[in-house]
């Protein structure tokens, strides 16, 4: 579902990305996992085709982001780490925007919408304009509208942060609830916790370069999640 | 004191350069070059105009005269320009949380976020004023106490306005804090302010007349509606250490005291600005399916009515379109008495007897000084990232800031041209023809403008006001705009003079129209994806 193949993202002379090669298949749970300015923000940004890079290639579905944006996006949604949602409309509107951006069909778009304020407990809230809302709650919104239509493929940044623990725990489930349809999720965290406990792949960055990607068991071993980062991080 | 200086240089270095982009690698060339030639091209125009109007004041010996008509027109701009401004920069800013947590009076964030206000006027009023001054060196034998007084005059006559216009800029914002919708709130209570103060400004037309057939008397009168005016150019005439001390004092004192008001409440009226009212009545919502095209336009005129300093900005000229219309219609003889009093004299029997071809004029006068897209791409700040990780291509994203913003400038446009059909004698191929022309030239001024914002874009800023009024974007497409009115009027002008068939003209200036629109339609075909994509947030 996602082929990252070499790629190498330069801000002027430095590499933020340098050689970065992994694949996450269908009905996989991925977490990307780094200190903070390691790359994760920039190699998500480089997915989703926010950010362009210079070296390699990102297949989305057999699709390259670089030569066919458009039909990549279509397959993915999007969660960014701070949600910058236009704060004049209301949450209703904004998540309208984005299916309306998707091509949801009407009833589709009802019944989604319905279905996950219900969850994040917002219902109440979809009229209010967005800048009346908490950090959480701009969360909340920002993946309502993400899956509002039910995407392929999930890239997240950091989607925990500003969640109450109700909401984490939905989100999960919602995340279980998605691999087992066979769609494909990808994120990155700093609650290594989650990330063991949820995820079926790992992958570890360090100044731009993957240290250990694979399988949970692969990665961490007999270790926990943790340590293998603690000791990477040395 | 040391913390707020700390606080204003960090304000200020991000801030105040206005010439530096933001979301992309720029050049030294672009970044110092460009901002000179702008700065040296709009003073020479001013400097060329005040010299023009010193020649005959100079056979009396009163060039001073000039000097006060600069120090208003300055001060006049800034008060009209801070009204709408101020409240935008000074509440309500998204540095506001980190600011205000800081351990740093409150009236200190104000303090800063209003010097920086000022030094941005100060800039802007030197524009005006330095031309003006230097015409004068070189009329008048000036000694060396005409550079001191003129050199502190430029830094020191600013504060007055901008003091005023941060006063009655946060009792705007306190007023309309007190309404759900305040943003709408805003813009009607400051549109009825501006339009108040436009209509004292054309009540003054006798006053500007007066100063061409009696310079001094009218000087006196000056002086009295505006005591820095009066004391500058006296200060030149006649310095006096006692005098000048003086000027300063009541500058630096009135600024001073406003100042210190406004600290006293500010945290106040700042805590009123940032409560948002949720709609209680409508918890009903409604979901529709539309088209990505329709989408993006919705969402487009929502961030456009959302922000009154965007609305007043592109707005405010296009209802002064309409109301010239009306005023041409109604009355010419007295616009054209206001226009005499700035040294412009023509006739009514002229203009009216030349009126398709003014009509012309005023359509592409109207597009291209309302530029709305110089700010869309920039508005979009933080949330831009949002647009690019849609599955849209960037054309269409492009397309539909432009059509947004023509839609909004277009049925003023054709409303002024309505009036001016009924009114006066028009053949139906001018009509037409005008028609024609008060669609393509809008287009022509959103496409520069939204071309201009990719170049320059400015994706950081604090708060609508720096993007709309104090961005390298807007200043660039303003002066794009009126330069192309400056082409316009010179052709018309000879047109007139020569005799040129005026449907032909009219026909002449909309395919000329056309083809530009033509060449910036390609342009946004080859680049604009590549310079959307390049901006990085």
């Amino acid at each position: 579902m996602i082929k990252i193949s070499h790629v190498t993202k330069k801000y002027g002379g430095k590499k933020a990305l340098d050689d970065v090669s992994f694949e996450v298949g269908k009905g996989e749970i991925f977490a990307f996992i780094g200190h903070n300015g390691a790359g994760k923000t920039t190699l998500i940004k480089a997915m989703t085709g926010i950010h362009d890079f210079d070296e390699g290639e990102i297949l989305i579905n057999g699709k390259s982001i670089k030569k066919e944006p458009v039909a990549c996006k279509k397959e993915l949604a999007y969660v960014p780490d701070n949600p910058e949602l236009y704060e004049n409309m209301r949450a209703i509107q904004f998540i309208n925007f984005i299916c309306d951006m998707y091509g949801v069909e009407q009833s589709r778009r009802e019944k989604n919408i319905k279905k996950y304020a219900e969850m994040f407990e917002i219902t109440k809230n979809l009229n209010d304009t967005i800048d009346s809302f908490s950090h959480g709650m701009k969360q909340k919104t920002a993946l309502i509208a993400a899956l509002a239509h039910d995407p392929k493929i999930m890239i997240m940044d950091e989607p925990f942060v500003g969640l109450d623990p109700k909401a984490v725990f939905d989100m999960k489930e919602v995340m279980r609830e998605m691999i087992k349809d066979g769609k494909t999720i990808f994120f990155s965290t700093h609650i290594l916790d989650v990330a063991e406990k949820l995820c079926t792949k790992v992958a570890i960055i360090k100044k731009g370069r993957i240290m250990k990607v694979g399988s949970m068991r692969e990665v961490k071993g007999d270790k926990s999640l943790e340590n293998v980062f603690l000791e990477l991080e040395k | 004191m040391n913390k707020m200086f700390s606080l204003l240089r960090a304000s200020m270095s991000e801030g105040m350069n206005i010439f530096r982009i933001s979301g992309r690698k720029q050049s030294k060339v672009m970044r110092i070059g460009l901002p000179i030639i702008v700065a040296v091209l709009l003073m020479f125009s001013v400097g060329f105009y005040a010299d023009m109007m010193m020649e005959p004041l100079a056979e009396v010996g009163m060039e001073f005269v000039v000097l006060t008509l600069f120090v208003v027109i300055g001060a006049l701009f800034i008060l009209v320009e801070g009204v709408y401004k101020a409240s935008g920069l000074l509440f309500n800013c998204r540095d506001d949380d980190m600011l205000l947590s800081l351990p740093i009076k409150k009236s200190t964030v104000l303090f800063v976020r209003i010097l920086k206000f000022y030094f941005f006027q100060v800039m802007v009023n030197a524009l005006i004023l330095l031309p003006a001054m230097i015409a004068y060196a070189m009329r008048v034998d000036v000694g060396a106490t005409f550079y001191l007084v003129s050199g502190m005059a430029l830094l020191v006559l600013p504060m007055l306005p901008v003091a005023i216009a941060c006063a009655i800029g946060s009792v705007i914002a306190f007023f309309s804090a007190k309404f759900r919708f305040k943003s709408f709130a805003q813009i009607i209570i400051t549109t009825l302010f501006l339009l108040v103060l436009m209509y004292a400004s054309f009540n003054m037309q006798d006053i500007v007349r007066l100063l061409a057939e009696n310079a001094t008397s009218v000087n006196e009168i000056i002086t009295k509606l505006y005591f820095p005016a009066g004391e500058y150019v006296g200060l030149v005439a006649d310095f006096k250490g006692l005098d000048l001390v003086k000027f300063l004092g009541i500058n630096f004192g009135i600024f001073g005291v406003l100042v210190a008001i406004l600290g006293s409440v500010y945290y106040k009226i700042n805590s009123r600005v940032k409560v948002v009212k949720s709609d209680i009545r409508k918890k009903e919502y409604k979901i529709r399916a539309t088209s990505p095209l329709l989408a993006l336009i919705k969402k487009e005129a929502s961030k456009f009515t959302s922000s009154p300093v965007f609305v007043i900005n592109a707005g405010f000229g296009l209802v002064l379109f309409v109301v010239a219309c009306i005023l041409i219609c109604v009355n010419i003889q007295e616009i054209l008495k206001m226009f005499a009093g700035y040294g412009v004299g023509v006739s009514a029997e002229f203009i009216i007897g030349n009126m398709p071809v003014v009509l012309f004029g005023l359509v592409v006068f109207a597009s291209m000084t309302s530029s709305i897209t110089s700010s869309m791409i920039s508005l979009e700040g933080k949330s831009f990232n949002i647009l690019k990780s849609l599955p849209v291509r960037p054309v269409t994203i492009i397309l539909a800031k432009v059509l947004t913003a023509v839609f909004i400038m277009v049925p003023f446009i054709l409303l002024g041209d309505l009036i001016m059909f009924v009114n006066f004698e028009f053949s139906v191929w001018q009509i037409v023809l005008i028609l024609v022309a008060s669609v393509i030239w809008p287009l022509v001024a959103e496409m520069v403008g939204i071309i201009v914002n990719l170049k320059y874009p400015k994706m950081d800023a604090k708060n609508d006001t720096e993007v709309v009024k104090q961005s390298m974007s807007s200043a660039v497409s303003v002066f794009v705009g009126i330069g192309v009115v400056g082409v316009m009027v010179y052709l018309i002008y000879m047109a007139i003079k020569n005799g040129f068939d005026m449907t032909l003209f009219i026909a002449m200036g909309t395919l000329f129209g056309a083809v530009i629109l033509a060449g910036l339609l390609i342009y946004l075909k080859l680049k604009g994806a590549k310079e959307f994509n390049s901006i990085n947030v």
